[in-house]
């Protein structure tokens, strides 16, 4: 009798705790822009949808499984639903998704979990082995620390293979001039020139490009005939040129 | 009678369970604490491949080995409960879609990847469904993936990047726990069902393929998850909860990928019909009196003409047919231009192949080069392919005789199509559809290896191990299968051919564009540099089977001639970029479209095709980085 009314007021705090849950995060998403605050709201929304579908057969621990897809399966419905009305951002989906989050923690709370008071209950006993927690915990921290070796490992090697870029688009009868120096790379300094049929127009000494550093030239005037030739020269050595007939 | 809220006092059974709860504890968590080895290994092989290290190819098949050992010893040896094998089960699927994360952790850069991410992009920057779509037209239409990732992409403030692979780390834990759950259900063993998840992720798509960034990565678990919804021992019916939460995901899986929303609706409509002929055979023998004659279940329960009719799953059936059949002539009627192609290629060729015993292509090899997976992998993937071959009519006669449910003989019978596709893979054009059909038709095969193995499992230790044995080569054999021996593990920026991968460069070159010149211009480029241009630049680079342009007839001729002018005109080619590495590529591989000629292709490009640019006041080159050079084409030249 009282492991019943224990069992039911974990329920009950359970149901509540989604709830609270719910309206909170939906509530931070809807008041901010960006950042971590944000990102978080964001994900512990998702997971208390899911965890709220997931109340709905809360005898069953391997309910986790179709609560999972059927979250996966309401953010495709209601994300098509909202932009198919041209509404789909930030505030429709927290407040839709904050809803129907509440309407299943409330209809899981009104429907008896039939097998609750058996054996097979994980709700009733939700104490983890040991062992196998710290085995999960370890490979949760492992993942991180491999996706993040890997992540660093990658751009490391992505920026160790990029080039430095220059170009020198015509925006009217503007000319517009840059260079941009991998992330990559180490810190140089380059000399641009600019010339227009044969005539220097314009020329910027000792430019400092440091890694990943774009640097752009103010807009010239550049109209009439004549090739344009753009050169970005390291010890006197062409690095980069564009040139146009 | 003491309060066990209070005080609970061990009661001997309790006592005695300990061990065993503690051994348990032990076998999963050193299953998870070598999962996570097992990606730190990939990790570290990916990055050593990446820097053109040595060791890299031990250190992949050594991470593998550390994932799959220890959850096949959990689940194959082990005699633990369900809810342990299936958290093993979930953490060996999620390890393994981990082996694509660290492979590349920065970028979308598998060839569908670019594709879906511009969906999202599109959906992201103007709200409108249905986009355009350079790369592939068709994913468009099928906007499940898009929505999804948006929708959380809004939520969180993430990048679409993190939330696809937040998604589809999800699916994933979806597709292996709903299968797990499947063939737990239908065959009423768990011991089947980690049979089950091991066989299915020795299928050759699920390490790369099903974990890339993709619609069907999405859709395939929900389809899954329909099934298992619907599914129920001995055919009883389920519960209108869970049917109601079936038509929920057949409609999600409609509205996100064509070919799995297909197979959902001839699967449900195959079994509709199997389950109303059998519930019609078995009331017409009750009607003829054959009372007498009963079949034994698998688990002791009696069917035949007394036993309750099984359940046919009519309203699923028709509501996801019917919503297939809505959403392809109403929505997407493209997607028949777009795979009827393919599937002609590979019919034709099949036929060619049958009649005229014509193969075009060398197994283990991309179409047109030769074969460079060492010898033990192709040994192994011949091995596992035979074992599969022996083991289906093996499993196949065991399902007739065991009186499974409709849909469980319908999935097991299903892996025949495996078997009638394999040849296919001796040919180009029907390779494609061979390989892309095997993540449906493993589910069959999975469903037989679990029928088939599971009285092992309950035997002595060396049956058991036979058993982990022959799961192990299909394993290798899958993963040997899985990628091309040559793009396994992550590329060497440095080493790696602008025109055979898209590089930093290029992902440089979009980001410029979409920031400079805005998205939505029309470009004439390469293949690679285009999935670049296409995704992250969101601009419409030229594509044959998208729009028709012919993007080779502007590369290919040495000068500027009138008809390089009349393409670029015809396809309002607004800037043309140069990928200069495209020179290195061999004969006999498309350089700047997939439906090249062969008159192009099969011969060598010439320097001047690219230098022509320089020379032409046509063309005003902008931009350089590298090999790459952007042109801006002249509005005399019409194209803009």
């Amino acid at each position: 009798m009282t492991a019943r009314r224990l069992m039911t007021a974990r329920e009950h705090a359970f149901a509540a705790s989604c709830s609270a849950v719910a309206i909170a995060s939906s509530s931070v998403i809807c008041a901010s822009s960006a950042g971590l605050l944000k990102q978080i709201a964001g994900l512990v929304l998702i997971s208390a949808f899911a965890c709220a579908v997931w109340f709905i057969r809360r005898d069953r621990f391997d309910a986790i499984v179709p609560a999972a897809g059927l979250t996966l399966s309401f953010l495709i419905l209601a994300g098509l639903a909202l932009a198919a009305g041209h509404v789909l951002s930030a505030i429709p989906v927290a407040l839709a998704l904050a809803f129907v989050t509440l309407a299943a923690v409330w209809f899981g709370a009104s429907s008896p979990a039939p097998r609750l008071a058996g054996r097979g209950s994980w709700f009733k006993r939700p104490k983890l082995n040991a062992l196998a927690a710290a085995g999960v915990l370890i490979f949760a921290v492992a993942a991180v620390l491999a996706v993040h070796y890997s992540a660093a490992s990658a751009t490391t090697d992505a920026d160790g293979a990029s080039s430095i870029a220059i170009w020198a688009y015509p925006s009217g009868d503007r000319l517009h001039v840059g260079v941009a120096q991998p992330a990559g790379h180490r810190a140089a300094s380059v000399r641009i020139v600019v010339t227009h049929a044969g005539a220097t127009v314009a020329t910027w000494d000792n430019i400092r490009l440091a890694p990943g550093q774009t640097w752009e030239a103010p807009a010239l005037t550049a109209s009439g005939p004549g090739p344009v030739q753009v050169l970005a020269l390291h010890d006197g050595i062409v690095v980069a040129s564009v040139s146009s007939q | 009678m003491p309060d066990e809220g209070a005080y609970p006092l061990p009661a001997p059974d309790a006592m005695r369970a300990r061990p065993a709860a503690r051994a348990m504890g032990l076998a999963i968590g050193s299953a998870f604490v070598a999962d996570g080895a097992g990606v730190v290994l990939l990790a570290v092989a990916d990055a050593r491949s990446r820097s053109g290290a040595s060791g890299s190819y031990l250190l992949f098949w050594a991470g593998l080995a550390l994932i799959f050992a220890p959850s096949a010893g959990v689940l194959l040896l082990s005699r633990c409960t369900r809810q342990t094998r299936l958290g093993v089960a979930l953490g060996f699927g999620l390890a393994l879609y981990l082996a694509k994360v660290v492979y590349e952790p920065t970028a979308f850069t598998f060839h569908d990847e670019f594709a879906h991410y511009r969906n999202a992009a599109n959906l992201l920057s103007s709200g409108q469904l249905f986009g355009y779509n350079p790369l592939i037209r068709a994913t468009g239409y099928y906007p499940g993936l898009a929505v999804a990732t948006d929708a959380m992409a809004h939520l969180t403030g993430l990048s679409a990047y993190t939330c696809g692979l937040i998604l589809i780390g999800c699916a994933r834990l979806v597709l292996v726990g709903a299968l797990f759950l499947l063939v737990d259900e239908l065959l009423g063993s768990s011991r089947a069902a980690g049979v089950a998840v091991l066989v299915y992720a020795a299928g050759p798509n699920f390490l790369y393929w099903d974990a890339q960034y993709g619609y069907e990565s999405l859709a395939l678990p929900l389809a899954v998850l329909t099934v298992f919804f619907l599914a129920r021992r001995n055919g009883r019916p389920p519960s209108t909860q869970a049917v109601l939460c079936s038509l929920a995901v057949a409609l999600a899986v409609v509205a996100t990928h064509h070919i799995t929303a297909w197979v959902l609706a001839a699967l449900l409509l195959a079994w509709a019909v199997a389950v109303w002929l059998r519930n019609s055979r078995s009331r017409s023998r009750a009607g003829s009196g054959s009372r007498s004659r009963f079949r034994r279940n698998a688990d002791g329960t009696s069917a035949g003409a007394g036993a309750a009719a099984e359940f046919v799953p009519k309203l699923p059936a028709s509501v996801t047919t019917g919503a297939a059949v809505a959403w392809l002539f109403v929505v997407a009627p493209i997607t028949i231009g777009y795979l009827s192609p393919v599937v002609t290629r590979a019919a034709v060729q099949g036929f060619q192949l049958v009649v005229e015993f014509h193969t075009s292509r060398t197994l283990f090899a991309n179409t047109g080069q030769a074969a460079t997976a060492p010898e033990w992998e192709r040994v192994a993937a011949i091995a596992g392919t035979l074992a599969i071959l022996v083991s289906l009519p093996l499993a196949l006669y065991r399902s007739r005789r065991s009186g499974l449910p409709a849909i469980a003989k319908l999935l097991a019978w299903s892996s025949l199509g495996w078997v009638a596709l394999l040849p296919l893979r001796f040919t180009a054009g029907g390779q494609e559809t061979a390989n892309r059909s095997s993540e449906f038709l493993y589910l069959g095969i999975a469903l037989c290896f679990g029928l088939l193995l599971e009285p092992f499992l309950d035997a002595s230790r060396w049956r058991r191990m036979l058993a982990l044995c022959l799961v192990a080569l299909l394993f290798v054999g899958g993963i040997s299968v899985s990628w091309n021996y040559a793009q396994r593990l992550a590329p060497d920026y440095r080493l790696t051919n602008g025109s055979a991968a898209v590089t930093p460069d290029d992902q440089a070159l979009a980001r410029w564009m979409l920031a400079t010149l805005g998205p939505g211009h029309r470009i004439a480029t390469d293949n690679q540099t285009g999935l670049a241009l296409g995704s992250i630049g969101r601009q419409d680079v030229l594509s044959s089977a998208e729009d028709g342009s012919r993007i080779w007839s502007i590369f290919y001729p040495p000068t500027v001639t009138g008809d390089v002018l009349a393409e670029l005109r015809r396809s309002a080619v607004q800037y043309v970029v140069v990928q200069r590495d495209v020179l290195d590529l061999p004969t006999g591989v498309t350089r700047f479209d997939d439906s090249e000629p062969a008159l192009y292709y099969d011969s060598a490009l010439s320097g001047a095709s690219l230098a022509k640019f320089d020379t032409s006041p046509v063309f005003r080159e902008i931009y350089a980085a590298g090999s790459l050079r952007v042109y801006q084409v002249a509005d005399s030249a019409g194209g803009q």
